[in-house]
């Protein structure tokens, strides 16, 4: 590179060449070939060096200095370079100006890639099902928040085996026998996962699918988890609700044909046999309407399509209706049925008819289930802190055992020590847990001793707090 | 004559086939739950039981098998009445006195056929022996 910035300045550097050839040629003429004349010659030849030196370094030092401010215009991303030099400060500078533009894309395209790989990490760890991308040796090389909330890793397990993560679980079987045959790539299959919790759901049912990134054996794999859990719960629910449905069904359904096929056969014919046969047909017909009037009312509150027909209702008033209704039906069973006056306001906002039909079903239930001679008492008063208006149903009835009293407001429950003193729905108490509850998002409950009696109680805010769907 | 044991907690079932029986020409007892049914088959050893299978206290299947480990009681063929609908093969084959299982709505003139059926070939049977 100097020796091009000598060639530039040739004309400078044979000048000086030239004259300190003359100076030493006048030196020796003049004083020959002695000490003085040869003096001169070395002197004149150090002065020419000196010069050349100089010429050729403040030359060197200028190219540099353009070099730079060229370079730093380029940097600067000045688009006005004042080109001066030589073409090859040209090419020079072209080349920088290329290296520079080709820096910039590839740093605007890492950006990109950076950005989009931080956008899909997101949308991993936004993801509810578990993912799990692990290569062909079995090594995880990435997991998301789902994953590693399931199996319990503290921080990622990154760099471990699937194999150890999964532990002793049928998916770990599965990934196994995948890998060791080979074909792991395209694999779908049911597994369940014990995360060992204590709850009803620690054993997770899953829907597990496994694709090769590639498109082939060679992976990396990416293993996601469909939770089945809750969709196989909501099933089985169904499933036991139409079963427990269907067999409450029959029952009725049962008698009613046996009798009917007897009166076709002319089987019943003395007269108050007949009568006695009609009345039961006539029960079963009332308990099966009973029945689906209850399914469909529960189904609806379920489903969230029962608007409440709000209202100024006195609970009062209410209680002693249902209590006029059921006399008769206590009487028949000598149980005195009572309700306490009450001095203070017990209105609510709320659904009358529904109400009412709580405060009958809990009634009657008493009623139902208190032996001969039994009381039952209706009590109502305000809960000032909580706003509310409780009702309370108190009995001297059987009692129910304490695991029982959790389970009396669920579909079909019954509780077995009841069943030698009537016949019920099943969905009675479950239907007044959803209008209480679901309807006037209020509360409902039991107190109960095992040959004491029981007491069932509601409460509704006194303003109407809104449904919600159950 | 013949003596039928009939245990449901339904009150009409056990009224309807109670009928049945007896215009039929045979003696009835009756019974409300598993073990009110189990206390009686003991005490009168009746030629066939007709039970519900779901019952208070002891279901059919609990009452057959109460039947069969007791020596008094374990030859009394059992007929099985069941508002389930499915399933109920596999107690055919478990209990060998289960000779029988109907599904409810049934027809009396069936459950009656079925039962004379049952005692004939427990006849034949302590015949043959």
């Amino acid at each position: 590179m100097v020796r091009r910035f000598v060639w530039d300045n040739l004309i400078l550097i044979a000048l000086s060449s030239a004259t300190a050839t003359a100076l030493g040629g006048i030196s020796v003429a003049v004083f020959g070939f002695e000490p003085v004349g040869m003096l001169g010659l070395v002197g004149a030849s150090i002065i020419g060096a000196c010069i050349i030196y100089s010429v050729s370094a403040r030359s060197s030092e200028r190219v540099v200095r353009e070099v730079i401010d060229q370079m730093e215009s380029i940097i600067a991303n000045d688009e006005q370079v004042n080109l001066v030099g030589s073409d090859r400060l040209l090419d020079i500078h072209d080349q920088i100006s290329r290296m520079h533009a080709r820096s910039r894309e590839e740093i605007a395209s890492r950006h990109v890639a950076v950005s989009r790989s931080e956008e899909l990490l997101k949308v991993l760890s936004m993801l509810e099902g578990p993912v799990i991308v692990f290569d062909r040796m079995g090594a995880i090389r990435l997991t998301n928040a789902a994953s590693d909330a399931l199996f319990g890793c503290a921080k990622s397990p990154v760099g471990t085996g699937i194999i150890q993560m999964l532990d002793d679980c049928l998916l770990r079987d599965q990934i196994l026998d995948g890998l060791s045959e080979g074909a792991v790539h395209g694999r779908i299959f049911d597994c369940e996962y014990d995360t060992r919790q204590d709850d009803e759901d620690s054993l997770r049912q899953f829907k597990a699918s496994i694709v090769s990134l590639a498109d082939s054996e060679e992976g990396p794999f990416v293993l996601s988890l469909l939770d089945l859990t809750r969709e196989n719960r909501v099933s089985r629910m169904k499933s036991d609700f139409v079963s427990k449905a269907s067999h409450e069904l029959r029952t009725p359904m049962a008698s009613i044909r046996a009798y009917l096929e007897m009166l076709v056969d002319d089987e019943i014919i003395d007269e108050a046999e007949r009568r006695k046969v009609l009345t039961s047909m006539l029960q079963d017909t009332d308990r099966l309407s009973a029945l689906v009037d209850n399914m469909l009312n529960i189904s609806r509150i379920e489903a969230g399509m029962v608007r409440p027909v709000l209202e100024k209702t006195d609970l009062g008033l209410v209680s002693e209706r249902v209590l006029h209704r059921l006399g008769p039906a206590a009487s028949e069973k000598n149980i005195s049925l009572s309700t306490s006056p009450s001095t203070v306001d017990l209105t609510v906002e709320a659904d009358a008819a529904m109400l009412e039909q709580v405060v009958e079903n809990l009634a009657s239930n008493a009623i139902k289930y208190t032996p001969e001679g039994g009381r039952v008492s209706i009590a109502i008063d305000t809960d000032p802190l909580e706003r509310t208006v409780v009702v309370s149903i108190t009995d001297t009835g059987l009692g129910i055992p304490s695991d029982a009293q959790e389970r009396v407001f669920e579909k079909f429950f019954r509780v077995t020590s009841y069943e030698r003193m009537a016949k019920g729905t099943g969905l009675g108490l479950n239907l007044c847990r959803n209008i209480v509850e679901s309807v006037h998002q209020g509360r409902i409950g039991v107190d109960s001793r095992v040959g004491e009696g029981s007491r069932f109680w509601f409460s509704v805010p006194v303003g109407f707090a809104g449904a919600r769907a159950a | 004559m013949s003596l039928i044991l009939v245990a449901d907690d339904e009150s009409h079932i056990v009224q309807v086939l109670a009928l049945k029986f007896r215009n039929a020409g045979h003696d009835v007892i009756e019974a409300n739950d598993g073990e009110e049914a189990l206390g009686l088959a003991r005490q009168h050893q009746p030629d066939v039981l007709v039970t519900d299978m779901q019952m208070p206290f002891m279901n059919g299947m609990e009452l057959a098998g109460a039947l069969l480990d007791d020596a008094r009681t374990s030859a009394i063929p059992v007929l099985v009445l069941t508002a389930r609908g499915w399933a109920m093969d596999d107690c055919i084959a478990t209990l060998s006195n289960v000779k029988s299982v109907q599904s409810k709505p049934f027809s009396p003139r069936e459950i009656l056929s079925l039962v004379e059926g049952l005692m004939s070939d427990a006849e034949r049977g302590s015949e043959c022996t």
